[in-house]
């Protein structure tokens, strides 16, 4: 019960953090003023195009909501270290663990909250719009994007114990970045190299995050059939796993580190 | 930092733009050429992006050929199989099994994704069409010389949203950005035939389109040619001047590569 206070304490402190330094208004102005004259386009005169902007709109909300959730969880400990706040925390009687939790869980929390409310206005936008709206494909594109934004604060808390804030967002970055756009065609290029190499790349298909996994865009857009929820689970369960192992590995460097 | 990004984010295309048409209206008077491509236009676009706009073009054409087939981009080509052809593009087909699928345990990360993203072969609806409108829009947009842009956009415009006059408009700029190309000119044409019953300007399109083929050498513009020469024919036909048919007739028969006796045929069977 103590721990499960502290933890909350420490969730408290990002989320405020988060909405003070009013990083989602400038993301939601500019959200809003690269939509707002696309809403208005009439492309050679013929009105009903709503698929493009929705594209858009969602493209914007992946790109927002993992920029903010990475730069906010690299920056967790490199900037208590450098501020030096990290030493009243490390002096209250909570390990180390349950401070990293607690810091982690907060960041992770806001994000979902950043998520949730860019979601929620697509989700308004589109039921003002338009007379159909795949509520089920909403859900579960929430869902998984959610568990996107669970991996990748994992990883990107892990990579802040190993480099630098500007280093850590660089390479996780690109790994993120890489998985999502040609995860699925490793195996194919696995195929076209000689043994060593091709065990390499089949290493790294099985231990790197499948990113690519979570993103439900084109059935949102296209107004697709949802898929069944079992399946959803299984991917959320993937990035739970994956997120939990990537803790378990940064708790350790930093029950380890010298501060 | 964010409120800097988007204060750049503003700053960089207003300050493009604003350059932009200082450069063309002061060196389109000029008469300065750009780019060998692009014309005398005196855009800064032109200037600084050359044949990037080409290939912006063609991912914008992509884009379009993508939200035709259900949002997705490897849809696979089997547009000339009866099996595709016979399909009812207005549902989506029941998701297709990938080929040589590994099994779960040996690749659960692609079955799980197989599982989750949409794999069907589909084709939009007549009442969808205008979705793909704006990738058209921003493909002619990006590159005025995208033949491929202008044909489809005018088709779709002409054929699914009912909107032939804005078909025509849109060709007309091709034309004009491409005053040599012979198959826009036979997109009007065709247009101006089957939707406005304009025969006579019709057939002065088809004309326009045959001249301008006899400047063409490759093997595809000499396909453009003998359709320009088939709807010659049957306009001749139409109107009773067995003359001109004959006439045309005589240039299928002896302009025309043996390949292409099909038409030829056919010009011949009309009489």
């Amino acid at each position: 019960m103590h721990t499960l206070r502290q933890i909350s304490a420490l969730m408290r402190l990002s989320l405020f953090d988060l909405y003070r330094r009013k990083d989602l208004v400038v993301v939601a102005l500019l959200a809003v003023v690269l939509l707002v004259p696309l809403s208005f386009a009439t492309p050679f005169g013929v009105k009903g195009a709503s698929r493009y902007l929705n594209e858009i709109a969602l493209l914007l909300v992946w790109i927002f909501v993992l920029v903010i959730s990475m730069t906010r969880t690299a920056r967790i400990i490199p900037t208590e270290v450098e501020s030096r706040t990290i030493y009243p925390l490390l002096a209250k009687p909570a390990s180390r663990t349950v401070i990293l939790f607690g810091r982690y869980a907060g960041v992770l929390l806001a994000s979902l909250s950043v998520l949730f409310l860019f979601y929620f206005l697509y989700a308004l936008i589109n039921n003002l719009k338009s007379a159909f709206f795949p509520w089920e494909v909403f859900l579960q594109a929430f869902f998984l994007h959610a568990g996107f934004i669970i991996l990748v604060t994992s990883l990107a808390l892990l990579g802040s114990l190993y480099f630098n804030p500007d280093a850590n967002l660089s390479v996780m970055g690109i790994l993120v970045v890489s998985m999502f756009l040609y995860g699925q065609q490793l195996p194919a290029l696995a195929a076209e190299h000689a043994l060593p190499i091709r065990t390499l790349i089949h290493t790294f298909y099985w231990l790197a995050p499948h990113c690519e996994l979570f993103d439900m865009r084109t059935r949102l857009i296209h107004h697709w059939p949802a898929v069944p929820w079992s399946v959803c689970c299984m991917a959320f369960l993937y990035a739970l796993i994956y997120a939990a192992l990537c803790f378990w590995a940064a708790a350790g460097l930093f029950n380890r580190k010298k501060i | 930092m964010l409120l800097r990004l988007s204060i750049l984010a503003l700053l960089i295309p207003g300050f493009f733009y604003s350059t932009s048409l200082l450069i063309a209206t002061r060196s389109a008077s000029c008469g300065y050429s750009v780019h060998p491509q692009q014309g005398k236009t005196g855009n800064l676009l032109d200037i600084i992006a050359g044949d990037t706009r080409t290939i912006i073009g063609v991912a914008l054409l992509e884009k379009a050929d993508a939200y035709y087939h259900g949002g997705l981009a490897d849809h696979g080509d089997c547009s000339v199989t009866t099996a595709c052809e016979e399909h009812d593009h207005d549902h989506h087909h029941e998701e297709a099994q990938p080929a040589n699928k590994p099994s779960a345990w040996r690749d659960p990360w692609r079955t799980l994704n197989d599982q989750l993203q949409a794999q069907a072969h589909i084709h939009l609806d007549r009442e969808g069409a205008e979705e793909i409108l704006p990738w058209y829009w921003a493909a002619c947009e990006a590159s005025p010389h995208n033949i491929q842009a202008f044909e489809a956009a005018a088709y779709i415009l002409a054929n699914m949203t009912e909107k032939p006059q804005e078909a025509l408009t849109l060709l007309d700029r091709g034309i004009q950005n491409n005053p040599y190309n012979v198959t826009l000119e036979i997109s009007r044409a065709e247009i101006l035939m089957k939707h406005f019953n304009d025969f006579k300007k019709a057939e002065m399109a088809f004309l326009a389109a045959y001249q301008k083929s006899l400047h063409e050498q490759a093997p595809k513009d000499d396909l453009e040619k003998a359709k320009a020469l088939f709807y010659l024919g049957h306009l001749a036909k139409q109107r009773h001047d067995l003359a001109a048919l004959k006439e045309w007739q005589r240039i299928a028969r002896e302009t025309m590569s043996p390949d292409l006796a099909s038409i030829r045929t056919l010009l011949e069977i009309k009489e």
